[in-house]
């Protein structure tokens, strides 16, 4: 069953997206989703979550795992067996283990052979792009917090104003 | 065999004292490393090719979890690595990065610095160890010759002048007569590398390594609790021990007998006990513990958070309990501290990896830290009655206070978020539990943070009591501080800060916390002139003598006021960690960098840097040593904040608070 976060952000079952956009869209999205307070889903994250504080209070029963290392990261995702897999990506856990990137982008791409695997970042960075080649979907929305690098947001490529769809980067 | 001096080079080199001090001993050992595979089938060529290349045995092998089997390969580092990757991260590697010295010695259950038989836990040991004291004058950061070096061995000082290869050659000749087991120089580990190098350009043999070689440690910047610290890199002697006395926090708090007892706690050689801070102390007595034990340490951090509903997390994520006090200033007061709080709470409730989701076995961690936190507590006893245990007591702190963080830090070999929560969150209970006990006895509590509280009212008895139940009730040892007075002060929205007090002892003396005084980066005539306050405070055993010695306090800072204009700019210096080097904006802080650069001396994040502000408007400054004046305005500004923290209580008098 396809999953629509926000139009047009739909998930579709056994793929593996990126979601690139302000905070506030992956919140509002999960928010006011009703269907998904009745799926199983795992929400996983660093050591800090830009989305987590935000989450409805009704939003009780969503799973969470938190990985302070990039093999911790792994850990979860192959014991993961929920039917949603939301990662919130967090660039200081490949501080120093920039190899381990790939890794994990692999390991994504086969957490979604039985779940919708959705990767978040509000921006760009080396850590983010590396997972992205395993991603089958990457969503761009042009809105970028001001913490995004300008050269991260150059490297985007144009389009229309509002969102960006693109197969892979 | 007493061993002083301990590392790897091919073969395990050990220094003896007992066998003097010409040769290491050397012994072959081949270290190995532990592999589990989920599923071994599907790795099989891998392995076929390991056993080709490799000596590689089947077998189970122990860890904190329990026994797992695998294969047990001697190879060296590069190759676990290669598994790493040819497995896609999916082998489970232990024993692989661990120091071969401190594993030589754990596995035969032998350890620095004590023989045979004895406890490395016993607080009493002897340290047969010659030594000599070299400083050379001078700042290694501002000057790169060598100057004036004094050479202190026992009660003899020499003092070397002349040409720095004259200096350099009469300072090696020393060395070489004396033969000293341990140097102690401060900034040694910048002098040092500089003295090998400046050696060979003279043609002068070296005599600081007593095998002419050195082992390098790297300068590094790192964040630490949120900070960026910098730890300069070193050039260590082989078969002598270097203690760099400005910059060992070790040596600092505990002094040669904190260091060595670090090495008989760790495993590791005093040359590194020296040199690292509390918290790698405490993960490498972890280390050598399960070493010992014949557990094995895992290689990477694989070993996530349990899962848990959102609602869950956020109940638990939460941190130490704090009672928010009411500012102000409040006579009789008792302060309750818990002995080692955090460590206790590991001991008393087995919290380890393995056992914080249940089961009955002792934990790991809890048993490794049982042994520790008994020694500190031996320590803190002795040292009441013989001060020469202070020094051991507050490497012994430093190291359970860590022990704690350790639990939640992502790299740690033996930690895990949950056990820092069950901390936290037993504590939290334990706090309220005693504060409850408190007010049970009719004592009022005025404020609490994590490990302690200050309670108001009840005689001696009462107070007594109170000390006896919190103990029987938490099974921690706990301490009581009897105040004359205690001075809450306010945050700036009025609301009581709950780090900022001061407070005179009823033994005599005061107790200052969080304000000008104690802050490292406040300038020394600002120190000084609330230290002269507080001092004249501190003769004030009630809040009507406090009264009474307003008029000399203001005098005080009327005093410094009024010099302020003709003060020495050596006293306005200010001392801040840098921590990066590149600013978008202007500020102090990019100020400070440039002047640094103007002088020619390289910065790096963490390191700490001292400046006086010429013009703050401006955003200028001079790096230390190089200013010749200062912004009166600016310092002012500081000085009346400073008198503002001690003038509260006068203030709070005044209106009628006392």
């Amino acid at each position: 069953m396809e999953l629509e976060l926000r139009s047009p952000v739909v998930l579709a079952p056994e793929t593996f997206n990126v979601l690139i956009a302000p905070g506030r869209v992956l919140a509002t999205s999960l928010n006011d989703h009703p269907g998904l307070r009745r799926i199983e889903a795992l929400y996983v994250c660093g050591n800090y979550s830009r989305i987590l504080d935000d989450l409805d209070r009704r939003f009780t029963s969503l799973d969470v795992r938190r990985g302070f290392t990039a093999h911790q990261l792994l850990s979860i995702l192959r014991e993961a067996y929920q039917t949603l897999i939301i990662f919130e990506h967090d660039p200081g856990i490949f501080e120093g283990a920039s190899e381990m990137a790939e890794y994990v982008g692999r390991a994504l791409k086969e957490a979604s052979a039985g779940s919708a695997v959705l990767l978040y970042s509000p921006g760009t960075d080396p850590s983010l792009a590396e997972m992205a080649k395993f991603a089958d979907r990457v969503i761009v929305f042009s809105d970028l917090p001001k913490g995004v690098s300008k050269r991260a947001a150059k490297n985007l490529r144009p389009g229309p104003k509002a969102q960006r769809t693109l197969e892979a980067f | 065999m007493w061993i002083f001096d301990s590392y790897h080079r091919g073969t395990v080199e050990l220094w003896d004292r007992d066998r003097g001090s010409a040769r290491p001993l050397t012994f072959r050992y081949s270290p190995s490393f532990c592999l589990h595979l989920e599923d071994p089938h599907a790795h099989w060529e891998m392995m076929e090719g390991l056993e080709g290349r490799f000596r590689v045995e089947e077998r189970a092998f122990e860890t904190v979890y329990g026994p797992l089997d695998g294969y047990e390969i001697w190879a060296p580092r590069g190759v676990a690595e290669k598994i790493e990757k040819q497995t896609r991260m999916a082998a489970h590697l232990y024993n692989v990065d661990l120091r071969i010295d401190q594993r030589y010695l754990a596995e035969r259950d032998l350890f620095p610095c004590g023989r045979d038989g004895e406890s490395r836990f016993d607080p009493d040991f002897e340290i047969p160890l010659t030594s000599m004291a070299i400083e050379v004058e001078g700042d290694p950061r501002l000057s790169k010759a060598v100057g004036e070096v004094r050479v202190r061995t026992g009660r003899r000082e020499t003092v070397l002048r002349g040409a720095e290869g004259e200096i350099l050659a009469d300072l090696f000749e020393t060395v070489r007569i004396c033969d000293p087991d341990v140097l102690l120089f401060p900034d040694g580990d910048l002098w040092v590398p500089r003295m090998a190098a400046k050696a060979e350009g003279y043609g002068l043999d070296q005599s600081l390594s007593r095998t002419g070689s050195f082992r390098k440690m790297a300068a590094r910047s790192y964040w630490s609790y949120g900070k960026v610290e910098h730890k300069s890199g070193a050039s260590i002697p082989e078969g002598r021990v270097l203690i760099d006395t400005k910059n060992s926090f070790v040596y600092r708090e505990g002094g040669l007998r904190g260091v060595v007892l670090a090495s008989r706690l760790t495993g590791l050689s005093p040359n590194l006990t020296s040199r690292f801070t509390p918290g790698t102390l405490v993960s490498n007595y972890e280390v050598y513990e399960a070493l010992r034990r014949g557990i094995a340490v895992p290689f990477r951090k694989a070993d996530a958070e349990a899962q848990r509903k959102v609602g869950d997390l956020k109940a638990a994520d939460k941190g130490g309990m704090i009672f928010q006090p009411r500012p102000g200033v409040y006579e009789q007061v008792h302060e309750l501290d818990f002995t080692s709080f955090y460590p206790s709470i590991i001991v008393n409730y087995n919290l380890s990896p393995e056992t914080v989701d249940g089961g009955g076995k002792r934990g790991f961690l809890s048993s490794v830290i049982e042994p520790l936190l008994d020694l500190r507590l031996e320590t803190k006893r002795l040292k009441k009655a013989d001060p020469r245990y202070r020094g051991l007591d507050s490497v012994l702190k430093w190291m359970l206070v860590t022990c704690f963080g350790y639990t939640g830090y992502r790299n740690a070999k033996f930690g895990r978020i949950e056990v820092h929560e069950a901390i936290t969150s037993i504590s939290r209970d334990l706090l309220l539990q005693a504060k409850e006990v408190a007010e049970g006895l009719g004592l009022l509590v005025l404020h609490g943070i994590v490990d302690c509280l200050w309670v108001k009212g009840g005689d001696v008895f009462a107070v007594s009591l109170f000390k006896e139940r919190v103990e029987a009730l938490t099974d921690i040892a706990t301490e009581v501080e009897a105040y004359d007075w205690i001075a809450f002060l306010p945050l700036a929205d009025g609301f009581g800060a709950y780090n900022r007090y001061f407070g005179r002892f009823s033994s005599g003396g005061l107790k200052v916390r969080g304000v000008f005084a104690r802050r490292r980066d406040t300038p020394e005539y600002v120190r000084r002139m609330q230290t002269e306050v507080f001092e004249k405070m501190g003769v004030a055993r009630s809040i009507e003598e406090l009264r009474r010695v307003e008029g000399e306090a203001r005098e005080i800072a009327g005093r410094y006021r009024r010099g302020l204009e003709g003060a020495d700019p050596s006293e306005m210096i200010i001392r801040r960690r840098i921590s990066r080097l590149h600013y978008d904006k202007r500020c102090v802080q990019a100020s400070v960098v440039s002047a640094y650069r103007r002088k020619g001396v390289k910065l790096s994040a963490g390191m700490t840097a001292g400046y006086v502000v010429r013009d703050a408007r401006k955003w200028e400054v001079d790096a230390e040593g190089d200013a010749s004046g200062f912004d009166p305005d600016y310092y002012g500004a500081l000085l009346e904040k400073a008198w503002e923290e001690a003038a509260f209580v006068f203030g709070f008098i005044e209106d009628g608070g006392g």
